[in-house]
């Protein structure tokens, strides 16, 4: 689904159900035929997103396009969640590395989760699928430090 | 004035005369008693008092009683025989011959009086004599026997003394010793109790200053290529570790 590759995060992505959901409620209440124009101002940041993805389907009719978001609804609650705690902000083009990364290391159907907390230094904290692992800098230098300190004896 | 005869005069005085005799007899023989209950007491109490000294004290005491019993017996026996005469010479009626005989048989009487007192004087001696002697040789068994029953008596207390005194040493000792080995491990604990308190202290100050160096140090000298490599890096291990 081509359209996942467009939500990297997981803010995003509820961003996106969010609209989804707007734009089936106005389609299911709305008289009006033009289902672009309904999209459009049901979902102002999503909109060419959603358009583009019905259009591929070729999707001209109300009951058809409330069917199809559905199931992109559905696709979209499936999608798991990668936290990920970070020193540090985040660029779009960090978010496009890390994501890749994910996407080519574990697995294509995850958005990622970002956290801030600068006490970490740097690496990151991980959470996925209930399991949790600090690999942050903060956890190396207090390591280096119990180790230096039983190395010194005292 | 003589309204009685003179036979019956006289023995009325003669009566009178050896009545005296017998009272003065009677309390003779009442302090000689009197005596020797003394003597008896005197001598369980001075027990101990040294052989020597008992014999001395108790010749000189039985000696001084004899004596004293003797000038009262003599004046006794005096005075009733000058009341005797006293009596006899106021009697106007009573005869010469009768006077005669009297004074004979009042002579007589002193005689066999001073010759009696002189006889228990001597038997009374005897007696005191054997009395002290037998005092003297059971008031040195007494001695030696007590001496003995003494010495053993506080060698006996002197050996339980020591005991006593050496075990209350021990046992103070022992229990001075214990009190400082808990007292030692009380405070070895809240030494180490504390050492570990300030050692956790410092770890945390140490590690707050390391971290915060740290933090300040690669805020500026990491970019956001190095934070990406490094954010990877742990995304990478967190797959190694089966986190991901």
């Amino acid at each position: 689904m081509k359209l996942l590759k467009e939500v990297k995060t997981y803010e995003r992505l509820q961003h996106l159900m969010t609209e989804v959901d707007s734009v089936n409620l106005a389609l299911s209440g709305d008289t009006s035929e033009d289902i672009a124009a309904l999209i459009e101002e049901s979902a102002p940041s999503f909109a060419p997103i959603l358009i583009v993805h019905l259009s591929n389907q070729n999707i001209v009719d109300k009951e058809s396009a409330i069917a199809t978001l559905t199931e992109l609804t559905e696709a979209l609650e499936g999608i798991e969640s990668l936290e990920l705690t970070l020193a540090f902000e985040p660029t779009e083009a960090v978010t496009n590395t890390l994501y890749s990364w994910v996407a080519e290391n574990v697995d294509k159907n995850v958005v990622l989760d970002f956290r801030r907390n600068p006490s970490i230094m740097s690496g990151a904290l991980v959470s996925y699928k209930g399991k949790y692992g600090d690999f942050s800098g903060a956890k190396d230098l207090k390591e280096a430090f119990v180790g230096l300190r039983k190395e010194l004896k005292i | 004035m003589n309204y009685l005869p003179n036979e019956t005069l006289f023995n009325i005085s003669l009566l009178l005369f050896l009545v005296v005799i017998i009272l003065a007899f009677a309390g003779l023989l009442t302090m000689i008693y009197r005596f020797l209950s003394k003597w008896i007491t005197f001598l369980q109490r001075e027990d101990m008092a040294g052989t020597e000294k008992i014999k001395n004290d108790a010749v000189v005491s039985a000696q001084k009683m004899l004596d004293d019993a003797r000038e009262k017996s003599t004046s006794i026996v005096s005075e009733a025989t000058e009341r005797a005469q006293r009596t006899l010479l106021s009697m106007e009626k009573l005869s010469q011959e009768s006077k005669n005989k009297l004074t004979t048989e009042l002579e007589s009487l002193a005689e066999n009086q001073a010759s009696a007192l002189k006889e228990a004087s001597s038997s009374l001696m005897s007696f005191y004599k054997e009395a002290l002697s037998k005092q003297r040789e059971e008031s040195l068994h007494t001695l030696e026997d007590t001496s003995h029953e003494i010495e053993e008596e506080l060698l006996h207390e002197v050996e339980d003394f020591k005991k006593v005194l050496h075990d209350e040493t021990v046992g103070a000792q022992q229990a001075v010793e214990a009190k400082v080995q808990e007292k030692y491990a009380v405070v070895e604990k809240e030494i180490t109790s504390y050492r570990e308190k300030q050692l956790k202290a410092v770890d945390e100050t140490i590690y707050d200053i390391l971290h915060d160096v740290s933090k300040k140090v690669f805020g500026e000298a990491l970019d956001m290529e190095d934070h990406q490599d490094l954010v990877i890096k742990a995304l990478a291990e967190a797959k190694e570790n089966n986190v991901l």
